[in-house]
C-alpha cells in the first residue's frame, strides 16, 4: 500500500489549474511595516486555485508576515491582498471564516484532549456532527492519533501535536489551507506523516500555501517563492531552481554573512570525553531513558537522533548534571556527574534549543556575564570576550540588545557563550531548530572547527541531512538505543539513500 | 568572588533596564503612599446630628448645644417627626439622632427619671461605636452637672466628691489616622516589592530557559539568589528617602533613629524576598508566580496589623500573626516613628524578623536546589 | 452552536487547571475567613494597666467599674509610672489608669480627685473609642459617688437624666455584619476580572487566538464565550461566600434574597467585563495581572467604601470611586443585608450596574479586532 505523499509512490501530478479561473490568492504591491521597520516591501504574487505553494527564505525575511497577511489577520500598510475573491481588509470576516490556518505558534488547547480539540474546532467551523464523525475517522487514521483520543494534548509529543493541529485545520476541508512552518521541531517520521496528510488534502483539488525552512518540502510544491528582506527574489516551479533547491537557496543568498573562521586553541585530548553506561531515568512509572550506553571521544561530533519524546533532551540534561540519573554511570570529562555535578560544570558547555540568552542585555553584556559566571577575570576575560565576539561575528553589534537580533544572530551568540570557557565537552540540544539553511550550514562549520580543536560535541537535531556531517550518530527511540555508528555505515546497513530514509526505516521497524 | 560579581552586574543591568519595574517600585513607595494617606481614613468627625426635640425648652436646647459644641458634631438638623429620622438615617444623611421626650425638662429638674434617646445607624459599626461613645460622654456629663445644680437648688453644699478623668493620648495626641496610614503604606510597600520582584525575577529565568543555562555554569545557588536580591533591595532602600520625606510632610514625628528604621527595612525586604524565592519554587510560569504572590500577600498584609490592629483580632488569628514578618516590621515602624523607642524596646521584634528570615531563606534555598530548572 | 462550543472549551480548560480553579474558588473563601475574622474595629477586652498609688477600697472600686463594664481587662499592675510608660511603649497595654496617692482622701473630703488615663493613640480609630469608653466609665462612677453622698446627706433623688441608645440595622454593632456584605463586593471584583483577563491574554501569548482570528468566530461572540463561563464561576463563588457569610458568620440577610442574587448577577457581568476589557489592552499575562491589580484589586479594597468610608475622602477621590462598580454593589449589598430595603431604595445603583456591564462589553468588543497587529 502506498500513500499519495509517499516518496516511493509514483510521482504525484497535481491537477492543473483551469486557465482563466480566479486565483486563490492575489497580492498587489503588499507592504507592511512594524513601527517603522519594514517586514514586507512590495510583494506581487498570484497563487492559483489547486496549487501547492511554498514560501522559503532566511530568518526575518517576512515569511510569517506574508502568511498572516494572506489570512487577513494583518492589514497591509500598502497594497492589497485578495483571497478567494475577497479583500483582506473589507472582507476579512469572510476570509477568516472560510480558510484553514495553522500558525507557527502552539495552536491547540493543551488542557483539552485530542478528541475535544477536534470537536471544538469542528464546532467553531460549523461542521455538523455527522460530517465530523465521518471526517474524524479519516483524519485520525491518517495521523495515527486514534489511540490517543482521550489524552490531554499537552501530554503529546511535539510531532503528534503538530499532526493534531493539522487535523484541526483540515476538519472543515478548507478550499485554502495556509501553514506557517508546520513541521518545525518535528522529527522526520512525523514529518512524513504530516506530508501524507497534506498531499491527500491537496489531491482533492484544494489550495495549500506554506512557509517552510525544509528545502525538501519546498521541492514538493508546485511553485516556490523565495523571500529575502521583504521582497520576492524568485518565484518558479522548484525544477527551475536546479536539481538541488538547498544549493540554489544558498547560492541566491550568498550575501548572507558566513561565520568567520576563528582559530581555536587545541586542548589536550585523551580518551573518552563522555562515557555513559547503562543509563536509566524514570519519571514515576514512565521510563524516559532505558539502559543507554555510549561513549564520545575528544574531538568527535556525536549526533543523538530520535523522534520527539524519545529521551534525547533528558539524556543531555543528565549529562549536564541538571537531572540526576535513576541508575547507571555517567562520566563527563572524567568526572562522575551524578556524584559531583558542580565539579563538571566548569568543563562543559551547553546550548539549548531556546538559545537561552538574556534578551534585555546587550551582546557584550551577555558574553561578559557568562564569562564571569565561569570565573573568568581580568586579562583572561578581555581576551575571551574579544574571541567570542569574533566567533559570533557580532563585534560590530556588541552594544545591541539581544532582543533586537534576528534568530540567526542569537543562535551564533548562544554558541559563543556556550564555548567561552573552552569546555572539554559541548552539548547542543537542537541548536538549529527553525533556522534557515544558509545559517545552519555556517553553524555546522563552526561546530566542526570547535571539534577539531579537541572539544567533544554532542548534538541533537531533526535535520538529518545535517547529521550526515557527524562523526558518529546514535538513534534512540522510546529511551532505547537502536543503532550507533558512522552515518555512512548506518546508511549501508539499514538501506536508504539518505540518513533520513534509514531513520524512518529504523523507527518504523521499532514501532 | 568573580562569579558573584558577574552575577550582580548582570542583575543590576537587567533591573535598571526594566523601567516599568523601577517605576512600579517608586510608585508604591511614593504616589501610593500619598494617595492612600490622603484618601483613606477611619476618622469619625463632623458627624451630622438630627435633633427631634419634643420638649422645646431651655434645658433641651442646652443639651443639644453640648453636642454641637464639640468638634465631633458639625451640623445639626432639626427634625419634626420620627419618620423623618428614619429617612435621614436610611439615606445616611444623618449619623446620629437625638430624641428628647416632651416632658424632659420637667422631669429632669424635678429629679425624676428622664430618658433621652440616641438613635444611630449601626451599618458601619466603627462609626456607630464612636458616635455612641461621644453621645454617652456628653449626656453623662450633662446629667452630672444637673445633679450638682439640683443639689445646690436644694441648699446642699456645692462640694461633692468627684472623680475627674484627664485623658492623655500618647504618641498621636491629635488622633490623626494619617500618621498610622502613612507608616502602614510604607510597610506594605516593602512587602509587595520584596515578594513580587524576587518571585518574578526567578520565575522569568525559569520560563525563558536561562535558568537551565545557569545550572550548567559553576554559579552556585546562593550566588544566583544573592545577585537576584541585590537590585530590588538597593532600590527599595533608596525609595525610603522620598517616603520618609512624605511621612514628615504629613506631620508624622520621626521620634526614633532613622538608622534603626533603615536597618529594619533592609531586614524586612530580605525576609520578603525569601518569601519570593520560596514562591518561585512553586510556580512554573510568571502568571502562577503572580497569582501565588497575591495568595500570600493579602492575608499577610491584613493579618499583620497594617490595616487594623492585631489586638482587635480573635485570639487564634493573633497567634497566627506571630509568624508574619510584617507584623514585627509594623511594630518597629510605629515604635520608631510615633513612640520614639529604640533598640532596647524593639530587639525582640528584630530577633523574630531575623529568625523568620533565616528559616525561610534556608528552606527556600533547599527547595530551589531541585526546582529552579523544573 | 459556536457559542456552546466556545463555552464548553473554556469550561474544560478551567476545570483542568487546578491553580486557576483554586484561585477562583478557594482564595475568595480564604479571604472571606481572614477578613471576616481579622478585620474588626470592635473594641472589647481592652488591655488595661493600673498604677494605683492609693491602694484603698475607693481606688479599687474605680478599677472594678472598669472591669465591670465588660470592655476592659486588667492585665498589669504597675509599681511605678516609669513601668506604665514602658508597657505602653512596648504595646503591652492599650490604656494605663493612674490613680493619685490622695485619691480616697480627696473623695472623703468631698473634693475632686483627678485620675489620669494614658491611651496608646497609634491606631486612632480604636483609640478614640477606647478613650470615650474610659471617660464615660469614670463619669458614671463619679456620678454614683455624688448621688450616694447626697443620699447620706438626706437628698434622695428618684431618678436622673439617662440615655437609651437604639441602634438600627446592625443592633449588636458587630463589625462582621458590616464587613461581610462589603466583602462580597470586594471579592467578586478582585478575582474574576483578573482570571478572565488572563484567560484571553494567555491565548494571545500562546498563539491559540490566531486560530480563533482565522475562523468564523466574531469578536463579540468570542468575548461572550469567555464572559459566560467566568461569570458563571463568579456567580458560584458568590453563592459560596453568601452561604458561608450567612451560616458561618451569622450575618442575617434582612432584604430580599432574589433581589440580592439578581444584583450580583449583574455585578459579576460587569466585573468580568472589566477583565475582558483589560485583556484587549494588554499583550502579556504579566501586563494583565498588573493592570488588573491597578483597576480592580486595589480599588475594590480601598475605594469601594468596603473598609474606609467614602464620605471622609477628599472630593476628587469620591468621584474616583464611581469609576468602579464595586462601590455600587457595596451599597446594594449592605442596604439589602443590614437595612432590608426594597428596590425603591437601590434602583439607582442597580441601573448603574446595568449600564456599566453594557458599556464595558461593547467597548471590549470594539477593541478586540481579530488582527495580530
Amino acid at each position: 500500500m502506498t500513500f499519495p505523499g509517499d516518496p516511493n509512490a509514483a510521482p504525484f501530478v497535481s491537477p492543473r489549474p483551469q486557465p482563466g479561473a480566479a486565483p486563490a490568492v492575489a497580492i498587489r504591491g503588499l507592504a507592511r511595516s512594524f513601527r517603522g521597520a519594514a517586514a514586507l516591501r512590495g510583494i506581487d504574487l498570484e497563487i492559483r486555485k489547486g496549487e501547492l505553494f511554498a514560501i522559503i527564505g532566511p530568518d526575518g525575511s517576512g515569511k510569517t508576515t506574508l502568511i498572516q497577511s494572506i489570512c487577513a489577520i494583518l492589514d497591509p500598510s500598502a497594497g492589497r491582498v485578495t483571497v478567494l475573491g475577497w479583500d483582506s481588509v473589507a472582507g476579512a470576516a469572510r476570509i477568516t471564516s472560510t480558510i484553514g490556518y495553522m500558525s507557527q505558534a502552539y495552536s491547540l488547547y493543551g488542557d483539552l484532549t485530542v478528541a475535544e480539540n477536534l470537536e471544538f474546532f469542528a464546532a467553531v467551523r460549523g461542521v455538523s456532527a455527522e460530517l465530523l464523525a465521518e471526517r474524524r475517522d479519516k483524519l485520525l487514521r491518517f495521523s495515527g492519533l486514534a489511540p490517543f483520543l482521550t489524552r490531554a494534548t499537552k501530554a503529546l509529543s511535539g510531532g503528534m501535536q503538530k499532526k493534531l493541529a493539522l487535523c484541526c485545520s483540515l476538519v472543515h476541508e478548507p478550499e485554502l489551507l495556509v501553514l506557517d512552518e508546520p513541521t518545525l521541531g518535528v522529527d522526520p517520521l512525523s514529518r512524513r506523516e504530516l506530508w501524507r496528510m497534506l498531499a491527500e488534502h491537496h489531491a482533492s483539488g484544494k489550495t495549500i500555501v506554506l512557509a517552510t525552512s525544509f528545502m525538501d518540502e519546498a521541492a514538493r510544491a508546485d511553485r516556490v517563492a523565495m523571500l529575502s528582506a521583504g521582497l520576492i527574489l524568485a518565484c518558479a516551479p522548484p525544477a527551475e531552481f536546479g536539481d538541488d533547491l538547498e544549493a540554489a537557496f544558498k547560492a541566491k543568498l550568498r550575501a548572507a554573512p558566513s561565520l568567520p573562521s576563528v582559530a581555536l586553541p587545541a586542548r589536550p585530548s585523551e580518551g573518552a570525553a563522555i562515557e555513559v553506561a547503562n543509563l536509566v531515568k524514570t519519571f514515576g512509572k514512565f521510563t524516559a531513558v532505558d539502559s543507554v550506553s555510549f561513549s564520545v571521544r575528544c574531538g568527535e561530533v556525536f549526533g543523538l537522533l530520535g523522534p520527539n519524546g524519545s529521551g534525547k533532551s533528558t539524556t543531555i540534561r543528565i549529562l549536564c548534571g541538571i537531572l540526576p540519573p535513576t541508575a547507571g554511570v555517567v562520566r563527563v570529562a572524567g568526572i562522575n556527574v551524578a556524584v559531583s555535578p558542580e565539579a563538571a560544570r566548569g568543563r562543559i558547555g551547553y546550548m539549548s534549543q531556546k538559545f537561552s540568552l538574556y534578551f534585555d542585555l546587550t551582546v557584550e553584556e551577555n558574553i561578559r556575564f557568562f564569562a564571569g559566571a565561569y570565573g573568568l577575570e581580568g586579562q583572561d576575560m578581555e581576551e575571551r570576550v574579544r574571541w567570542a565576539l569574533g566567533l559570533a561575528g557580532l563585534a560590530g553589534e556588541r552594544h545591541a540588545l539581544v532582543r533586537r537580533l534576528s534568530g540567526a544572530l542569537r543562535q551564533r551568540l548562544a554558541l559563543a557563550c556556550a564555548v567561552l570557557h573552552r569546555p572539554a565537552v559541548l552539548f547542543l540540544d537542537e541548536p538549529t531548530s527553525g533556522v534557515d539553511p544558509v545559517t545552519r550550514a555556517s553553524f555546522w562549520r563552526s561546530i566542526a572547527a570547535i571539534a577539531r580543536a579537541g572539544t567533544a560535541v554532542l548534538v541533537t537535531t531533526h535535520y538529518l541531512r545535517e547529521a550526515e556531517g557527524c562523526d558518529r550518530v546514535a538513534f534512540i527511540s522510546r529511551g532505547r538505543l537502536l543503532a550507533l555508528d558512522a552515518p555512512a555505515r548506518i546508511r549501508a546497513r539499514h538501506g536508504g539513500a539518505s540518513l533520513e530514509d534509514a531513520f524512518v526505516r529504523l523507527m518504523e521497524a521499532a514501532a | 568572588m568573580g562569579r558573584l560579581k558577574a552575577a550582580l552586574k548582570k542583575e543590576f543591568l537587567q533591573f535598571l533596564r526594566d523601567r516599568m519595574l523601577i517605576i512600579l517600585i517608586l510608585w508604591t513607595y511614593t504616589v501610593e503612599v500619598v494617595v492612600c494617606t490622603v484618601a483613606l481614613s477611619f476618622d469619625v468627625r463632623n458627624l451630622t446630628l438630627a435633633l427631634h426635640d419634643q420638649d422645646r425648652t431651655q434645658l433641651s436646647r442646652e443639651l443639644a448645644e453640648r453636642f454641637t459644641a464639640t468638634e465631633y458634631f458639625g451640623r445639626m438638623l432639626p427634625v419634626a417627626s420620627p419618620g423623618e429620622i428614619d429617612r435621614l438615617l436610611d439615606r445616611g444623611e444623618a449619623d446620629l439622632a437625638l430624641v428628647v421626650p416632651p416632658d424632659f425638662s420637667r422631669r429632669a429638674l424635678a429629679g425624676e427619671p428622664a430618658e433621652v434617646q440616641v438613635v444611630l445607624s449601626g451599618v458601619n459599626s466603627n462609626t456607630a461605636n464612636t458616635a455612641r461613645g461621644y453621645a454617652n460622654v456628653i449626656i453623662e456629663r450633662f446629667a452630672h452637672d444637673l445633679l450638682r445644680s439640683h443639689a445646690a437648688a436644694h441648699g446642699y453644699p456645692p462640694m461633692l466628691p468627684e472623680v475627674s478623668a484627664q485623658t492623655r493620648i500618647w504618641y498621636n495626641p491629635e488622633l490623626r489616622f494619617q500618621h498610622f496610614m502613612v507608616i502602614s503604606m510604607i510597610v506594605i510597600a516593602a512587602l509587595m516589592v520584596g515578594i513580587i520582584t524576587t518571585a518574578a525575577g526567578l520565575v522569568r529565568e525559569k520560563e525563558s530557559g536561562t535558568a537551565e543555562q545557569l545550572m550548567v555554569t559553576p554559579l552556585r545557588r546562593h550566588e544566583i539568589v544573592i545577585a537576584k536580591m541585590a537590585p530590588p533591595l538597593a532600590v527599595g532602600l533608596a525609595a525610603l528617602v522620598p517616603s520618609i520625606a512624605i511621612a514628615l510632610a504629613f506631620g508624622v514625628p520621626l521620634r526614633g533613629s532613622v538608622t534603626l528604621f533603615v536597618l529594619a527595612s533592609a531586614v524586612t525586604l530580605v525576609v520578603c524576598m525569601a518569601i519570593g524565592v520560596f514562591i518561585s519554587t512553586f510556580a512554573a510560569n510568571l502568571q502562577q508566580a503572580l497569582l501565588i504572590s497575591f495568595f500570600v500577600l493579602f492575608p499577610v498584609m491584613f493579618l499583620s496589623g497594617t490595616v487594623v490592629p492585631v489586638e482587635s483580632m480573635p485570639q487564634a488569628l493573633q497567634v497566627i500573626s506571630l509568624a508574619s514578618p510584617i507584623r514585627y516590621y509594623m511594630e518597629i515602624a510605629l515604635g520608631i516613628f510615633l513612640k520614639g523607642v529604640g533598640w532596647s524596646v524593639l530587639w525582640p521584634q528584630f530577633l523574630a524578623l531575623a529568625a523568620i528570615g533565616m528559616a525561610l531563606a534556608g528552606w527556600g534555598l533547599l527547595r530551589l536546589k531541585t526546582r529552579l530548572y523544573a | 452552536m459556536i457559542l456552546a462550543a466556545l463555552v464548553r472549551k473554556e469550561w474544560l480548560e478551567i476545570v483542568r487547571d487546578p491553580i486557576t480553579l483554586g484561585v477562583a474558588i478557594f482564595l475568595p473563601l480564604i479571604l472571606l475567613f481572614v477578613f471576616g475574622y481579622g478585620i474588626s474595629l470592635d473594641v472589647e477586652d481592652v488591655r488595661l494597666g493600673v498604677y494605683d498609688q492609693d491602694r484603698t477600697q475607693a481606688s479599687e472600686r474605680l478599677v472594678e467599674a472598669f472591669t465591670a463594664s465588660g470592655y476592659f481587662r486588667v492585665t498589669r499592675r504597675f509599681p511605678s509610672l516609669d513601668e506604665a510608660a514602658q508597657a505602653l511603649d512596648r504595646g503591652r497595654v492599650t490604656v494605663a489608669l493612674v490613680i493619685p496617692p490622695d485619691f480616697s482622701r480627696l473623695l472623703a473630703a468631698d473634693r475632686t480627685a483627678p485620675v489620669q488615663l494614658l491611651v496608646d493613640g497609634t491606631f486612632s480609630p480604636t483609640a478614640l473609642i477606647v478613650s470615650n469608653y474610659a471617660t464615660a466609665i469614670v463619669n458614671t462612677h463619679s456620678m454614683a459617688l455624688a448621688e450616694r453622698r447626697l443620699e447620706t446627706l438626706g437628698l434622695r433623688m428618684p431618678g436622673r437624666v439617662s440615655v437609651a441608645s437604639r441602634v438600627w440595622y446592625n443592633a449588636p454593632m458587630r463589625s462582621v455584619n458590616y464587613i461581610v456584605p462589603g466583602l462580597f463586593a470586594v471579592l467578586l471584583m478582585a478575582f474574576p476580572p483578573m482570571l478572565t483577563a488572563l484567560a484571553i491574554v494567555r491565548e494571545k501569548e500562546r498563539g491559540t487566538i490566531e486560530q480563533i482570528y482565522v475562523s468564523p468566530v466574531s469578536a463579540p461572540l468570542y468575548i461572550l464565550g469567555k464572559v459566560l463561563p467566568y461569570a458563571a464561576i463568579a456567580f458560584v463563588e458568590m453563592l459560596l461566600i453568601l452561604t458561608v457569610g450567612t451560616f458561618w458568620f451569622q450575618v442575617p440577610l434582612q432584604g430580599s434574597l432574589a433581589l440580592l442574587l439578581g444584583a450580583s448577577l449583574l455585578y459579576v457581568l460587569a466585573t468580568v467585563g472589566i477583565g475582558v476589557f483589560v485583556s484587549t489592552i494588554t499583550r502579556t499575562q504579566v501586563g494583565a495581572v498588573f493592570l488588573s491589580l491597578v483597576v480592580t484589586l486595589m480599588p475594590s479594597f480601598l475605594f469601594s467604601g468596603f473598609l474606609f468610608p467614602i464620605s471622609t475622602m477628599p472630593y476628587m477621590m469620591q468621584l474616583y470611586t464611581y469609576v468602579f462598580p464595586a462601590r455600587y454593589f457595596n451599597d446594594i449589598s449592605r442596604d439589602l443585608f443590614l437595612k432590608g430595603v426594597g428596590i425603591e431604595y437601590i434602583w439607582w445603583n442597580v441601573l448603574l450596574l446595568v449600564l456599566y456591564a453594557a458599556v464595558i462589553f461593547i467597548a471590549a468588543s470594539l477593541r478586540l479586532k481579530k488582527k495580530v497587529a
